[in-house]
């Protein structure tokens, strides 16, 4: 399979296009290289900068952390595709007026960042869920742009540019402009088969049956936020991999009455929005909300974040404190894991070159608050120096129920059960506050890393309980 | 003036916002090699065998080359002849090359760099700045030896002696550096590429190949951030590409990893300064005694210039009588540090601006008040002795920031909110810069402008400088627009070419508004001297005025040849007219510090400027914003972590700069105190805002928890530290 090229069929800029390539190259790559598109940049190939920005299905995503052939079927625009019969799209025109330009590297893919955050506030007004005409808040645009690095402007030109857009698409009666309109005429067209035998499954047993004759030869990729970054070091050849994001078995939030579901192909995009979840896992919402840019979270899954088995994970934490299970497949057969045993060390886990993780499931409990506090080097693209996440049921002074759990402070994410009993065998009061900081600091065992000092993280676990416990129930 | 003043539009942001400007990577020239470098796993090692037979018999490679296979000389030209462009028996820093491949495809490309054979005998590194200090590893060294020092220390009221210490910054351009050499088919090579200095380049591929300046020509892309990373830096792999073309006859282009490019490219240097000042007790600056030492990395590149930009500024913009100033750049087994932004005034700045800070303390003044107590202003000598004849707007710019920051009620409010987790405080730092090279670069000073007014009233500029971002093609079809007495619309300016227009010396020093706007104007100047007799007493549309011209044979191209006013410089005193004139700066930067887990956020920064005049408000405030998030960045999150010699952060996403939801407030002002040989009373503007911010937030910090810090950045690790440090007593 060596020199085999694949045909991959996706929406690009509004018109149905076929690709055959090499299927080692990254949407980037193939966006660049053979479609001569080079309106997208490459500022550093591990979805850092944002610079390579493209909508993607109608969110912005990191063209180098996906695989050319994740693209199929895919409706896809890029800057080019923002001029509607030459004219410019309102944002560019701000981008121009506000002076918002400097060196323009960036620009490209700040503009399809802010493209989308416009065309989901339309979406949203138009769909009542936003009053009009309430203007996007700096810090809505600041957070729909944490995606997306300028070293030459300080953003504030940037940012004034989105308002100015915001407030013409407004005046005009311009329906936000919808990157999903150019995707009208669906891509239909059937998936190459050496390109969905290889690289693009389409069910869980064709993926399963690729692990079952490759094991540790290949790899499932899913969001490619922390796996191509790997392949980009070297770790592993990208042709060792293969997409599971169209399996559908692998996706849905489901309620399944006394227990909820989430497939491992859930997006932290899809779980920060996710209505059903704020209501019964709100510390995962919390914390799948802080994870990363924009682009990241409409790409990394939650499985993923499990599977890659970081001790920072910010997803985890939440995930330990809702007591929940792994759902773990492979050819044949199945398993399910308590989370905690889910994990051996950093980047390790139990799960074997065979298997996939179908997905995760925990019990929902009534009245169940959720919080999730880390401390990062950056207010966003941040991985954690130390996180903590909360659930709990109070019920007068008295906790029913107590979980809690710390990233990057052991060579696992770890429960603090001295912790929560100190908190569960007492009434809610200052005083026990103050115990259970003195015995959260005994139950970290952090290192020195990059990040940060074991010194600091072991005592700021105590200033996140205080904050996690504050946001879980009010102060004591 | 119609068109200087005015916010016109960039003409360079139409193709930018479309995606359609091309930078390096998106030049595509059939039968392109791919090139690949063969970089030292070692800090230092001497190379015992360097074998490429096997590299060049791969499939897809054309060939790979050694040192040995250099035509010319193998040595960058800069100021001191020490760095390779490929070691030759010797490695003196991770990442240096040492060999170079060019093949068809990348993977081919890596390939044969695997299958090179190396063997390296280890040397003991110096890695630290001190350690080479100790061993007087010296690359440069300047000095200061001004009034009687002793005998200001001995009548001093009050001696405030610190040590500071300041990181590496890396200058994190979006776009990484690249390149595209393609031989010219007339035995000369022409490189395409990502670079502030085209001339710079030249001469190093000049040199390297052993060709005539007039074979080698260079054409800048439209480049994706400099920040001075891009000042000699791209003179290395311009060279290499263009070796491997000459050698293989094809186009080859050499594109940096991030991680290449943070790994071996130059940053800020890191900085030691010990400082000692001493006051009267009205709190006037007496005399300041320093020792600045600064690591240059394994060579000299720009470390000389760097250094004595620093030595130049070393008491801040104020009046300093006596001054002993020893300032030192070592050589360490690093990647060679050079120019960023502020040229060495960062480093400096945060040390005097902290003195002046804790001297105010100690006296029971204002920040505010020992400032302006010391301010420059017109006669006053700054600390080289030079005597300011005018343009020295340094106590309105303070005034300015302090007013909008509503400096003197915040102060007092915030000293009496010091309880609980989140407090608050302001602070206020000022700095000057000398625009343009100074007496130790006059000869690159000079600048050309050719100007062509074509037919169709169309005007066409080429100059020998360049734009990165900051705005020159913007302000220099204004200049031309405004001389001529053009629409703007009509001005063209070309990507700099070196075989166009004569050699303008480096975009770097704030400079190039002052130069290249100078020879613009002068060209334009000319062509309207020309056009004027016919147009005498009549009222014509632009067009319909160069029409008449041409009709009656009128020249329309012109020349226009920059060369400032003369600068004077004692090296044995330091003391002189360093610089032809000053910009001023002064930042209020407002902070809330979390003193539960050390974090700073700062909330606001006002941030003032002195530029002469402002050629394009909406430019200006670009600069202004983003030279004070990149300090802010400086101040409080960015630095290199080291082990062994080695950069372990050389990534985006350990090497943190400031994001969108990472940046406060930021309050631009400008104030105009024209300079008279500037064009149209300019000065420059590119660096100011990044030297004095760190300082501001320091002070800023102190307001809040009452804790100086003496090292930078403050990031909450090294804040709650110091703070639990404090409680303990």
């Amino acid at each position: 399979m060596k020199d085999e090229k694949i045909d991959v069929h996706f929406i690009l800029n509004g018109r149905d296009t076929t690709v055959r390539f090499d299927p080692s190259l990254r949407l980037l790559d193939v966006l660049r290289e053979e479609l001569f598109l080079t309106g997208s940049k490459e500022g550093c190939g591990k979805g850092e900068c944002g610079a390579c920005s493209v909508i993607m299905n109608g969110q912005p995503v990191d063209s180098c952390l996906i695989m050319g052939y994740q693209a199929e079927g895919a409706t896809i625009t890029t800057i080019e595709g923002l001029l509607s019969d030459g004219e410019l799209h309102p944002l560019q025109e701000a981008f121009i007026d506000c002076g918002a330009v400097q060196c323009g590297i960036c620009i490209p893919g700040m503009i399809m960042a802010g493209v989308a955050l416009l065309d989901e506030r339309g979406q949203k007004a138009t769909a009542g869920l936003r009053s009009e005409p309430a203007e996007l808040s700096l810090e809505e645009i600041k957070y729909g742009l944490a995606g997306n690095l300028c070293r030459c402007t300080g953003y504030v030109k940037i940012f004034d540019a989105i308002r100015q857009a915001e407030r013409r698409l407004q005046a005009d009666q311009v329906a936000a402009w919808d990157s999903g309109r150019l995707g009208a005429a669906q891509a239909n067209a059937t998936i190459d088969a050496a390109a969905r035998e290889r690289y693009l499954p389409q069910t869980l047993d064709e993926a399963l049956t690729i692990l079952a004759q490759h094991g540790a030869a290949r790899r499932a990729l899913a969001g490619g936020t922390d796996i191509l970054v790997k392949a980009k070091d070297g770790l592993f050849p990208t042709r060792a991999l293969f997409d599971i994001s169209a399996i559908s078995e692998l996706h849905g939030i489901v309620d399944q009455g006394d227990r909820l579901w989430i497939g491992s192909g859930v997006r932290h995009g899809e779980v920060a929005r996710s209505e059903l979840l704020r209501l019964h896992a709100l510390a995962l919402v919390s914390a799948c909300a802080l994870i990363g840019g924009p682009q990241i979270r409409n790409r990394g899954t939650l499985g993923g974040n499990l599977a890659n088995a970081s001790p920072a994970a910010d997803s985890v934490p939440p995930l330990y404190t809702l007591e929940a299970t792994v759902d773990i497949v492979s050819l044949g057969a199945q398993r399910t894991v308590p989370i905690e045993q889910f994990f051996r060390g950093p980047g390790k886990s139990i799960l074997q070159p065979t298997e996939l993780i179908r997905g995760i499931s925990f019990a929902k409990r009534p009245n169940l608050k959720g919080a999730f506090m880390r401390l990062g080097q950056r207010q966003a693209q941040a991985i954690s120096k130390v996180s903590l996440a909360g659930s709990a049921v109070l019920e007068g002074r008295r906790f029913r129920y107590l979980r809690l759990a710390l990233g990057a402070v052991a060579p696992t994410v770890i429960r603090a059960p001295q912790t929560e009993s100190i908190l569960l065998n007492d009434d809610w009061t200052p005083k026990t506050l103050r115990a259970a900081c003195q015995a959260i600091k005994q139950e970290a065992k952090p290192i020195d890393d990059l990040r940060s000092t074991r010194e600091y993280r072991r005592e700021m676990c105590s200033v996140l309980l205080e904050r996690v416990m504050v946001a879980l129930t009010g102060p004591p | 003036m119609n068109i200087v003043g005015q916010r016109a539009r960039r003409p360079d942001a139409l193709d930018k916002v479309k995606g359609t400007a091309r930078y390096i990577d998106d030049m595509a020239l059939a039968g392109t090699l791919y090139a690949g470098v063969l970089r030292s796993p070692h800090t230092h090692a001497r190379i015992l065998r360097l074998d490429t037979a096997r590299a060049r018999q791969m499939p897809g490679i054309l060939t790979a080359l050694t040192a040995k296979d250099i035509p010319g000389k193998n040595i960058i030209p800069l100021i001191q002849p020490d760095q390779p462009m490929l070691a030759e028996t010797e490695v003196n820093h991770i990442g240096e090359g040492i060999a170079l491949v060019a093949g068809e495809y990348r993977v081919a490309v890596e390939a044969a760099l695997a299958a090179i054979e190396v063997e390296y005998e280890p040397l003991p590194p110096v890695l630290t700045l001190e350690e080479a200090y100790e061993q007087q590893r010296i690359m440069a060294h300047w000095k200061i030896r001004r009034g009687d020092v002793k005998a200001a220390f001995a009548q001093a009221a009050i001696v405030i002696e610190n040590s500071y210490h300041t990181p590496y910054q890396e200058h994190a351009y979006i776009e990484p550096n690249g390149m595209l050499a393609q031989p010219d088919g007339m035995g000369g090579v022409t490189v395409h590429g990502s670079m502030q200095c085209p001339f710079y380049v030249q001469k190093a591929v000049a040199s390297i190949l052993g060709l005539g300046l007039n074979q080698v020509r260079i054409i800048q892309m439209v480049t994706g951030g400099g920040f001075g990373g891009k000042e000699d830096a791209p003179s290395v792999p311009a060279a290499m590409t263009a070796l491997l073309a000459v050698k293989t006859g094809r186009p080859v282009k050499l594109i940096f990893t991030r991680e290449d490019d943070m790994t071996v490219m130059s940053k800020r240097h890191p900085g030691w300064i010990k400082y000692r000042s001493a006051f009267t007790q009205a709190g006037e600056l007496l005399a300041v005694e320093v020792l600045y030492v600064l690591d240059g990395g394994a060579y000299a590149t720009l470390s000389p210039a760097v250094l004595w930009r620093g030595i130049n500024h070393a008491a801040g913009p104020y009046r300093c009588p006596h001054a002993h100033v020893d300032a030192y750049a070592v050589r360490t087994h690093k990647a060679p540090c050079g120019a960023f932004r502020g040229f060495g005034e960062p480093q400096i700045v945060f040390a005097a601006e902290s003195q002046m800070d804790l001297a105010a303390e100690k006296l029971g003044m204002d920040p505010l008040e020992i400032r302006l107590n010391n301010a420059l202003e017109v006669n006053d000598e700054t600390i080289t002795g030079h005597r300011l004849a005018g343009s020295v707007g340094l106590k309105e710019v303070i005034r300015k920031v302090v007013t909008a920051a509503d400096w003197s009620a915040k102060r007092q409010s915030y000293a009496q909110s010091c309880a609980g987790s989140v407090r608050r405080g302001i602070g206020l730092a000022a700095c000057y810069y000398g625009v343009g090279l100074g007496s130790l670069g006059r000869f690159l000073n000079p600048a050309g402008a050719n100007v062509l007014v074509s037919g169709d009233g169309s005007v066409t500029l080429a100059v020998g400088t360049t734009e990165i971002g900051q705005g020159m093609v913007t302000v220099l079809a204004q200049i031309a627009a405004e001389t001529l007495g053009s629409p703007m619309e009509c001005v063209r300016v070309l990507p700099p070419d070196t075989s166009q227009v004569p050699d303008s010396g480096p975009t770097v020093a704030s400079r190039t508004t002052l130069m290249s706007g100078n020879a613009v104007r002068a060209a334009c100047l000319e062509i309207r001297g020309r056009m004027k007799p016919l147009l005498e007493g009549k009222s014509l549309p632009w067009a319909d005025q160069v029409r008449l011209c041409v009709e009656n044979q009128v020249h329309l191209a012109a020349q226009g040849w920059a060369t400032p006013p003369k600068t004077t410089y004692d090296p044995e005193t330091g003391q002189g007219e360093v610089y032809i004139t000053y910009s001023f700066s002064a930042n209020v930067v407002e902070v809330e510090v979390n003193a539960d887990t050390g974090e700073v956020l700062v909330t606001r920064i006002y941030s003032g400027h002195d530029v002469g005049k402002v050629i394009n408000p909406t430019t200006g405030e670009g600069q202004i914003e983003g030279g004070a998030l990149q300090g802010l960045g400086y101040a409080l999150v960015e630095e290199h972590a080291v082990q062994n010699g080695r950069i372990i952060n050389n990534q985006f996403s350990t090497y943190i700069i400031p994001t969108a939801m990472d940046t406060p407030e930021i309050m631009p002002i400008i104030v105009e105190h024209e300079y008279a040989w500037g064009p149209y009373g300019a000065k420059g503007l590119g660096e100011t805002p990044i030297i004095a911010v760190a300082p501001a937030v320091t002070g800023a910090i102190v307001q809040a928890v009452g804790l100086r810090l003496f090292e930078i950045p403050a990031t909450p690790e090294r804040v709650w530290q110091a703070l639990r440090r404090k409680e303990a007593g």
